[in-house]
């Protein structure tokens, strides 16, 4: 039997298939969600609007939970980054990328628990910053606990290098570095890093009479860093309002890492510090930037304390701006305009941004306005954070507001602090907001600081897919110390409570209060200051345990009463309150784990007595933590003094160990009995394995 | 020359017809005070006129002065005989100036959305607020001790830090609506003799009865409206002013509210006097929550 040669049409025919085929791959890549910037965009709506996976039929406890936790070697304040189909060594994956306080940055499978694809410290010869050593405005600088080195949000260019900065004690000096480095490699770019350095003309803080010097010891790099047309943003603010300091804004080219442009918003003055609450600034199809400076000096002309700022691209010179008619007023009570970043709302030239007097402020971009008395000139001010639940407390606006074009119209979701979630909407017609909020959730966010760092997940614009999601301490104040967190998801169109992180297995541990989660390709992933980023997703089996001591064979001191034993310290749960904790009253306590087996263990976290809702004042203050392989021979692997956090991190050196154990010293603040812990987890060393780690400057 | 510039501000209103005080101020950067006449203006960029007050520097003799040193006078009488109490908020329109005229700052005039809660707002604002009734407009003269509080969430400012400007400040303030405050109970001291009292410590008085029989337990969620006074009065939280009810986790809920709820049947409405041991403590290690003895007025709306 002859076979024909296929004649040009079918081959024709088959060739234009194929191209379909591949086409439609394509078009299947390029929906795929991406974060390679704060808030998913340069708009900072803070929505994923492709997400096909996770819609509020899904997420209920039954169906939805927490995946794994990938483990880093710091706290995270950093946004968290993602790309898809990324090629690393030869295989593509979808890649969360981490960044910590130790100057170190990651890259994660986004999709499968493992060691990091690449993780690579910058701090080479030197070291971070430490809380103790800035923000003397406020004695110890209690924002940060420990060490202060990568803070503001990386961005992602299209060429796969992504932007940071590194801020590092060498000797005795204060350096930061702007760095460029290959997302498939974590290897550096031509040019990088450059040492920040900036000067302006001007007689206020830190001038030697006609010139400001940029001063890295007192400025915190804290916003998000933007990227466009080849050019890098980045911004500063204070730790605490320690002195001198500016709001600094620097552009550099993204190629050479040039300095292109220096903004100063306050160089004949002080303060106007940029951080946002490391949210980014926005930037319009033009190119300029809008971003917002807190406490300061302001007169309109140099100095823009407390205002909307909007500078033109790449050269930064100021363009217009806004301020508040009661800004003296927010100099004097510390009511920081600038604690948000702004919005763009979508298929406007609006702008939408809010401060610690808990109002949203609508803006023309194209005509900010300036300053004026009973703030006549802009769109809108909405009170938009109830003063009235708690009328004495404060109630700030932090991060940046989401926003998401719903079936019902255009919302936008505020969570003050001491208040509920509320959904605003924007009505077309009036170009304004309905004062009066459109739906309002049904948890109040504890009394303190910061709100809700939320994030909206939602297929397009249709019904039933809007997802709003919020991470929030679950109980105490965030400014000064660190709390537990907690995940929700609200139905985005009436902020009906879908799930929480509540439930056995699910807990964040403690609030990543710069870093609000992200939403891709049907996961949702939350950064902790407990050094670990929590993966949620649809549960289609059982959740992998990393945690050794989970249901292990527990043993300790005598109970404060029978249903506070040693085994409610290994039973994953921290949610059913005083009964679900050990407590023992006994002189030096003991609570041991047997995890069955000699592992190599190479972190314990322990979840003391505010986990599960108890007073911060209980949390165990001195401890030791105990290693053995025989259960006869102890050797001390961790010892802390003067704990008030209510969940404590410990790295120790990889040890074989069968039993773990906390000996109390000090049970708590007040030196009284009892001591109580709720969860006591441990883990092997070899999920703290680093994949490769060449450092340097 | 008093009378002049009230005068000057009349005509203003009626060529721009606006309703609004604020609208008549509502001109653009003020850079340059000068002394015309005994007046203060300021000259805009675009060469409007802001004009102070002819008093603004102190108060005329027919100003009523209080205990405090307070100086305050009614610009515009109001409507009804309602006051607000230290525990409402309000919303309110003001202006301040210095004593030299300079425009200091003034409220946001869009949608009556300048809302103040009277326990936090400016203490002599505050205090005059009391006095007034809706649609009421009065010029304060408010001493630099009845200004701002000694407050900065950071912690203590250094010397050398920057110290907001001080002085006498001049007001003039329009109360526009009342939030009223829930009542604030009489005992807040101790529970009356009729309360029921536990072991704990925990007294407890029944509102309003309800007729079921189903407590919810510690496992429960409940949704309640509830308002709670610290014991020298002052309202520390309340669902009730906002109309809008919260979802409770009671086994993670301080131990009073532990041991109140699963006392309560849907629908009804209790008092319960909790205390600090069973709140926030004498201490809190949250700066944000009350410290001592605590009174909650709970009403138990649905269990979950």
């Amino acid at each position: 039997m002859s076979r024909r040669a296929p004649s040009v049409n079918s081959l024709f025919r088959f060739f234009a298939l194929w191209t379909c085929f591949l086409a439609a791959l394509n078009a299947d890549a390029a929906k795929r969600a991406e974060v390679l910037t704060r808030g998913y965009n340069n708009q900072r709506t803070a929505a994923n609007l492709v997400e096909k996976k996770l819609k509020p039929s899904k997420v209920d406890p039954k169906q939805f939970g927490k995946l794994f936790m990938l483990p880093v070697d710091d706290q995270i304040y950093a946004g968290l980054l993602y790309a898809a189909d990324l090629e690393i060594a030869g295989h593509k994956h979808n890649v969360l990328f981490v960044a910590t306080v130790n100057n170190s940055v990651y890259a994660f499978d986004a999709d499968h628990f493992g060691p990091p694809l690449w993780h690579r410290n910058f701090n080479g010869s030197g070291r971070p910053t430490r809380n103790t050593e800035v923000g003397q405005a406020c004695r110890i600088y209690n924002d940060f606990i420990g060490n202060i080195g990568i803070v503001g949000t990386p961005v992602i260019g299209p060429d796969r290098t992504m932007y940071f900065v590194t801020r590092m004690v060498e000797g005795d000096a204060t350096v930061q570095r702007l760095r460029a480095i290959d997302i498939t490699t974590g290897a550096d770019r031509p040019n990088s890093p450059q040492i920040i350095q900036a000067t302006v003309s001007g007689t206020g803080d830190d001038t030697n009479g006609s010139v400001v010097r940029f001063n890295p010891l007192t400025e915190n790099q804290r916003p998000a860093l933007a990227l466009a047309d080849g050019t890098v943003y980045i911004g500063w603010a204070s730790f605490c309002d320690t002195r001198p300091y500016h709001g600094w804004m620097i552009s550099y080219d993204a190629s050479t890492l040039k300095q292109i442009g220096v903004f100063n918003s306050s160089p004949n003055g002080n303060m106007a510090g940029i951080w946002m609450s490391g949210a980014g600034p926005v930037l319009d199809q033009s190119g300029n930037l809008y971003f917002s400076t807190g406490n300061g000096s302001y007169d309109g002309t140099t100095g823009f304390g407390e205002s909307l700022v909007k500078v033109q691209a790449k050269t930064l010179h100021p363009l217009d701006f806004f301020t508040p008619s009661n800004f003296n007023t927010l100099n004097d009570f510390d009511l920081d305009f600038g604690t948000q970043g702004p919005t763009m709302l979508p298929g406007t030239n609006h702008l939408l941004v809010g401060g610690k007097e808990g109002k949203m402020y609508l803006l023309d971009a194209g005509k900010l306005g300036g300053q004026s008395p009973g703030d006549i000139q802009i769109s809108q001010v909405v009170q938009a954070v109830d003063p009235t639940v708690r009328p004495t407390l404060t109630h700030h606006m932090h991060n940046a507001i989401p926003v998401w074009e719903s079936p019902e119209g255009l919302n936008v979701y505020v969570w003050g602090e001491s208040d509920f979630l509320r959904v605003y909407r924007f009505d077309p017609s009036t170009h304004k907001f309905a004062t009066k909020a459109v739906a309002t959730g049904s948890i109040l966010a504890p009394s303190g600081m910061p709100g809700g760092m939320m994030t909206i997940s939602s297929n397009g614009s249709h019904s039933g897919t809007g997802i709003l999601w919020a991470a929030l301490p679950r109980a105490g104040d965030a400014n000064q110390m660190t709390v537990p967190g907690a995940l929700y998801a609200y139905d985005a169109e009436n902020l009906k409570l879908l799930w929480s992180s509540t439930a056995a297995g699910d807990d964040p541990l403690n609030f990543a209060k710069g870093s609000p989660p992200i939403v891709a390709n049907g996961k949702v992933y939350m950064a902790s200051i407990s050094n670990f980023v929590s993966v949620y997703g649809e549960r289609k089996g059982a959740p992998k345990f990393q945690n050794l001591a989970l249901r292990g064979k527990a043993t300790g001191s005598r109970p404060c009463d029978p249903t506070q034993t040693a085994d409610k310290a290994f039973n994953g749960s921290t949610e059913n309150g005083p009964s679900d904790k050990w407590c023992s009253s006994d002189a030096n306590p003991f609570l041991q784990v047997d995890l069955g087996r000699v592992s190599e263990i190479g972190r314990v976290v322990v979840e003391h007595a505010g986990a599960g809702g108890d007073d911060f004042n209980l949390n165990t203050r001195d401890f030791n933590i105990q290693v053995s392989a025989d259960g006869q021979t102890f050797s001390t692997a961790a010892s802390v003094k003067g704990n008030i956090q209510s969940i404590t991190t410990h790295d120790i050196p990889p040890t074989e160990a069968r039993y773990v154990r906390l000996t109390v010293t000090t049970s708590q603040a007040t030196q009284a009995p009892p001591a109580n812990i709720y969860e006591l987890q441990v883990f092997p060393a070899a999920d703290l394995n680093q994949a490769s780690s060449h450092g340097g400057r | 020359m008093h009378n002049e510039a009230r005068s000057t501000q009349r005509k203003l209103a009626t060529s721009t017809g606006e309703v609004n005080f604020l609208l008549l101020l509502a001109l653009t950067l003020s850079i340059c005070p000068f002394q015309a006449s005994s007046q203060t203006v300021e000259v805009t960029r675009t060469g409007q006129v802001i004009t102070a007050p002819s008093d603004v520097a102190a108060p005329p003799p027919d100003a009523e002065i209080t205990s405090s040193g307070l100086a305050m006078k009614v610009l515009k009488a109001g409507i009804g005989t309602v006051h607000p109490a230290t525990n409402d908020c309000v919303s309110a329109n003001f202006v301040a100036w210095k004593t030299d005229g300079s425009l200091f700052s003034t409220s946001t005039s869009m949608d009556n959305s300048e809302m103040l809660c009277l326990n936090a707002g400016i203490i002599g604002v505050s205090e005059a607020l009391k006095e007034m009734v809706v649609e009421e407009k009065r010029r304060l003269w408010v001493p630099e001790d009845l200004t701002f509080r000694e407050h900065h969430h950071h912690g203590q400012r250094r010397p050398e830090d920057e110290e907001p400007p001080r002085g006498d400040l001049t007001f003039d303030v329009e109360l526009l609506s009342i939030i009223k405050a829930p009542p604030t109970p009489a005992d807040l001291a101790q529970p009356p003799a009729s309360a029921t009292r536990t072991s704990s410590g925990l007294a407890y008085q029944v509102l309003r009865d309800a007729t079921g029989s189903v407590h919810p337990s510690l496992k429960d969620k409940v949704m309640v409206h509830f308002s709670c006074w610290k014991s020298d009065g002052t309202l520390f939280e309340t669902t009730e002013m906002g109309n809008h009810p919260a979802l409770v986790t009671l086994a993670t809920a301080p131990a009073g509210w532990r041991e109140a709820i699963p006392l309560m049947v849907v629908g009804e409405k209790a008092r319960f006097w909790i205390p600090a041991v069973l709140a926030f403590g004498d201490r809190p290690a949250n700066r944000f929550n009350p410290a001592g003895d605590l009174v909650y007025d709970i009403e138990l709306l649905t269990v979950q």
